[in-house]
């Protein structure tokens, strides 16, 4: 004590010299520009870590990837043609269990370009009901009465499939709609015309002279692997007259693993002049649904009118967005790699997120390959059978 | 950091049976900077932000220009991430209550009249009680779209309001804050009893926010700055 007595001034000096000297900050360093695999596995971990949304429910341990992959990635040589074989492999292994739905690496450089790594495929892939994505449109139009209309718009492709859009009516008093992916606003207001307006206009006809004879509508998004957001409510926003909530998202809010900014509620909005409708909607779905087609069957699951029916889906339930809206989801690790991933989670009003696991139906049919070959589809005629007992 | 703290409390405990001694109210502005790096965070700034403080405070003269100084003080220390050029108007906020407890030698290094003019040093420990995170962000599921004459969609996306109270993750937040903390005092002797005073403290914090949970973390640590106005009443405990 009497040290400090006698000494007050000087200990006055040390502790400013202490405190000024004490401000250590340590900063994110990442490279714009590898030039070594080192630098590719810091900026693809450090990237990771800061845009990946699914941390909080990811089982992958994120640092023990780091322990383990950045020494092997500091023993591959950048211009051994092997060496860049074995980093695919190597990506594919750390990123094999990650949950995200839409994670997807492709690499830009050009030894490797034709490669690329899509867990959640190669998770489905090996699952026992696995099946690829189906066109239904053969099949169905059987079941629809004459004047049905079926319209393609090749000018507006996903995976070199071009949009088509189904629409009619069964027995006179379902209406049915389907297409295979989600682009209806980009051709519905094309300046070039295109069948895929008369098949949408020829729904939304159906839809405004509803009677007492209607009894229920059918959405067919089998096989539809998403698109455009802004279809959301271009099309269920038909089906609506006010704000639809049906979940919830959440984006990272800084660079730490867990930092996240509260969960944000999900709409859908009404289209002007729309009309709620209250006769039963079903909307049938399958495991490759993913992406906005699963957010079109949480939207209508949220309906007091709505029945999915079919498969569990993709699991691909978070929207994806340019990097620099949140700050989160798709990045690029220059000269190598881009990563696909969502840019937030997605929470259904029951606040499950289901990222991975596929939206469950409340009637399981699953898809049936002999069926199929003999022209019957099991899923659409339970959606009939469910619509004419109500 | 903890233990020098603890170190000088029980000096502080000590003196406190055989000094002369003042207790005093203090209420002010506090002005709070998180220490961390966004650099890679596009269209994105760090902005400090303005709180509020609340003191209570002893101080015990050890020597004819030397005191010991403690107290419990409430303070605010606040920070804002702010979007700017297209997306101005998105933030978050966050809005820290920590309860603080300073320990510190003060100096009085001269006097004018009744004015005495008093630096400090010391430590300080305090315990972060309460946050509340508010501010707006896109909502990607909550858009409008514009077609325009030539066929193009120009999707908008609403901004989301939200505000809540933060729920505290013992997994990474680091809840008790040690740091330095150093200040210059202006006292005004009213009479033998009372005076009043300009307080300006700075603390800084020498532990992270955040528990190490990670590899690579980023630090985040809180830099403030505090200045309030109070009153002391002079008491003798011989």
């Amino acid at each position: 004590m009497k040290f400090i007595i006698r000494n007050g001034f000087s200990c006055l000096v040390i502790f400013c010299i202490l405190l000024f000297t004490a401000c250590k900050e340590e900063s994110l360093t990442i490279s714009n520009d590898p030039k070594n695999f080192s630098e590719i596995f810091d900026a693809f971990w450090t990237d990771m870590n800061t845009n990946y949304v699914y941390w909080d429910v990811d089982t992958t341990d994120w640092d023990a990837i780091h322990q383990k992959y950045k020494p092997i990635f500091a023993q591959l040589d950048i211009n051994n043609f092997s060496d860049k074989i074995k980093s695919v492999q190597y990506f594919d292994e750390m990123t094999k269990d990650l949950i995200d739905g839409h994670y997807h690496i492709s690499f830009s450089n050009s030894t490797i370009s034709s490669f690329s790594v899509y867990p959640s495929f190669e998770r489905k892939q090996k699952s026992a009901n696995f099946h690829y994505p189906f066109s239904y449109f053969s099949i169905d139009t059987t079941y629809l009465d004459q004047n049905y209309s079926l319209g393609s718009d090749k000018n507006n492709s996903y995976n070199e499939n071009p949009l088509t859009v189904l629409s009619g009516t069964i027995d006179e008093h379902i209406i049915f709609v389907s297409c295979s992916n989600f682009s209806l606003l980009k051709s519905y207001y094309s300046t070039i015309p295109n069948q895929v307006q008369n098949s949408l206009n020829h729904f939304f006809d159906l839809l405004s002279n509803i009677t007492d004879n209607t009894k229920g509508i059918i959405i067919d998004v089998r096989g539809n692997q998403g698109g455009d957001i802004g279809d959301l409510n271009f099309f269920i926003g038909k089906f609506i007259d006010k704000p639809l909530h049906f979940g919830y998202t959440q984006a990272k809010s800084n660079n730490g693993r867990l930092d996240y900014t509260p969960w944000i509620k999900a709409f859908v909005n009404p289209e002007p002049n729309a009309k709620a409708i209250k006769i039963p909607i079903v909307v049938l779905a399958d495991m490759s649904s993913a992406s906005l087609s699963e957010a079109v069957v949480m939207a209508i699951k949220s309906l007091p009118n709505g029945i999915f029916i079919g498969e569990n889906t993709w699991g691909a339930t978070g929207p994806i967005a340019e990097n620099k809206v949140y700050n989160d989801g798709q990045f690029i690790v220059a000269n190598f790699l881009s990563v696909l991933t969502s840019s937030c989670k997605f929470k259904y009003l029951d606040n499950k997120v289901y990222e991975g696991k596929g939206f469950p139906p409340d009637i399981s049919v699953p898809f049936n390959s002999i069926e199929i070959i003999n022209g019957k589809d099991s899923q659409l005629e339970r959606a009939i059978e469910v619509i004419q007992r109500k | 950091m903890k233990y020098l703290f603890f170190i000088f409390l029980a000096i502080f405990i000590i003196n406190l049976c055989t000094a002369q001694s003042a207790i005093g109210i203090n209420t002010g502005y506090t002005y709070n900077h998180l220490n961390t790096d966004i650099s890679n965070r596009a269209l994105t700034e760090n902005t400090n932000k303005g709180g509020y403080g609340f003191g209570l405070q002893i101080k015990h003269e050890i020597k004819t220009r030397l005191y010991l100084q403690t107290g419990i003080y409430l303070l605010q220390k606040n920070y804002s991430f702010n979007r700017i050029d297209d997306y101005i108007g998105i933030y978050e906020t966050f809005n820290n209550s920590y309860i603080q407890i300073p320990l510190n030698i003060q100096f009085k290094a001269f006097k004018i009249k009744r004015v005495t003019f008093i630096i400090s040093t010391g430590v300080y420990g305090a315990y972060w009680f309460y946050s509340k995170v508010y501010g707006t962000t896109p909502n990607i599921f909550d858009t409008t779209q514009e077609v325009g004459n030539d066929g193009e969609i120009t999707q908008n996306l609403t901004v989301a309001n939200f505000g809540e109270k933060y729920k505290f993750n013992s997994l990474i937040d680091n809840r008790f804050e040690y740091g330095f903390d150093t200040g210059l005092q202006l006292d005004y002797k009213v009479n033998s009893k009372y005076s009043i005073f300009l307080d300006s403290n700075y603390y800084q914090s020498l532990t992270d926010q955040q528990k190490k949970y990670m590899i690579n973390q980023v630090s985040k640590t809180n830099q403030t700055l505090c200045i309030s106005i109070g009153c002391l009443f002079k008491f003798s405990t011989k």
